[in-house]
């Protein structure tokens, strides 16, 4: 994969370039002396060192999903999920955090209906990397609420890219849901492992 | 070198992996996604299947069942006076003991006949006797509880609530006593009974 010239690597790669220049510029007077030293060489070794700082990005087709979640013969939520799909670029080894903002699907309306009716739906999301990296994280969505949400370190040292997904799972549970939709917000986050790069 | 240049386009193709990507001029999000999740659940309304038979006066009772559907029922009646030969009054309660409805709702009763309807054949003209006797119903399930309707057709509203319900129902059935004489045989109708999430 070529990475020259990518914005990420341009600016440190300047540097080297600019070296070379200062360098042949020095040595210009070097050549007007009508003596030279004889420990002179028709060559220049310079060490160029591209640092590449860690990175991850995450791009999502889909912002929003609806599923149908009521049991028919019921009147209970049934056995039902979503597949949320993502891409991801990771460059270093990164940790990945779920968190969700009720810590459950909460019945949106407004209902004076009897206190029988489930007003949250508990949840649980797995969250698959390409390649099976990291394996399988999975959490339910009240660990999700809490401080810090559902953390796991995904060690690599090879890049991590391509179509990842977060699987949304419903349970069957008898209790009559109330017409209408129960909602959350879910947020997945990447976050490089600092430490030995050049990013702070 | 003409035979040179071929084979280092040939090296080139063999270097290049077929799934080679583009990266330049690439550009990113940062590290997050954030997804809204919805849920959503069809209104619905429901007699359940675990019935029974309550309150009864005169009734034999409930055990013929018409089919396997929800609460349905043939509810027998004796309304005969064995005294007089008059009309007695007869009542049935009838409860579903899980019933829902997840939504504002009606519950209607339509009668086929508008009441019940002797099913022999009458000749005579005498207004002592009844053709049609007419009975009543109601039914309790949470708070739209719309009182007693005289049977009848066209359907009438048992129950009218703005909020959705779950709980036990009862509905209920009774005749009237007259001063009337009945007809040896029987006398029938069918009711439809409804529930309805409003939309």
């Amino acid at each position: 994969m070529g990475w020259l010239g990518s914005a990420l690597g341009s600016d440190i790669l300047r540097v080297g370039l600019v070296g070379l220049t200062l360098a042949a510029a020095g040595a210009s007077p070097v050549a007007a002396h009508t003596s030279l030293p004889g420990n002179v060489s028709n060559s220049l070794r310079i060490k160029v060192v591209g640092e590449i700082a860690p990175s991850c990005a995450l791009s999502q087709a889909l912002r929003e999903g609806e599923f149908d979640v009521l049991d028919d013969a019921t009147g209970g939520s049934r056995d039902a999920s979503l597949n949320l799909p993502f891409a991801i670029d990771c460059n270093a080894a990164f940790d990945m955090t779920l968190s969700s903002r009720n810590g459950s699907l909460d019945f949106k309306g407004t209902s004076a209906a009897a206190a029988v009716f489930r007003r949250s739906i508990a949840y649980s999301a797995e969250v698959r990397l390409p390649g099976g990296v990291g394996g399988v994280m999975s959490c339910g969505s009240a660990a999700m609420e809490r401080r810090g949400g559902c953390k796991t370190a995904i060690a690599t040292d090879d890049v991590v890219q391509g179509a990842g997904s977060i699987k949304v799972s419903v349970a069957r549970d008898g209790q009559p849901l109330l017409r209408g939709v129960y909602s959350d917000t879910l947020t997945l986050t990447l976050q490089p492992r600092l430490g030995g790069g050049g990013r702070d | 070198m003409k035979k040179i240049l071929m084979a280092a386009l040939a090296l080139s193709t063999l270097a290049a992996p077929a799934m080679a990507q583009t990266w330049q001029g690439k550009a990113y999000a940062d590290g997050v996604a954030t997804y809204d999740i919805n849920a959503k659940a069809a209104p619905f309304c429901k007699f359940g299947t675990n019935n029974n038979d309550a309150g009864q006066v005169n009734a034999v009772g409930s055990n013929r069942s018409i089919s396997l559907a929800e609460g349905d029922r043939t509810f027998d009646l004796d309304i005969q006076n064995p005294n007089d030969n008059t009309v007695r009054a007869a009542t049935i309660s009838f409860v579903f003991n899980h019933a829902v409805c997840n939504a504002p709702f009606t519950v209607k009763a339509n009668s086929t006949e508008g009441g019940l309807k002797y099913r022999g054949t009458f000749t005579g003209s005498s207004n002592d006797f009844l053709t049609v006797i007419p009975y009543n119903y109601n039914m309790n399930f949470g708070p739209g509880n719309t009182g007693d309707k005289a049977a009848a057709t066209g359907g009438q509203v048992l129950v009218d609530s703005a909020v959705a319900h779950a709980g036990s129902a009862t509905l209920r059935f009774w005749v009237n006593a007259q001063d009337k004489l009945l007809l040896q045989g029987a006398y029938t109708d069918t009711v439809q009974v409804v529930m309805t999430p409003k939309a």
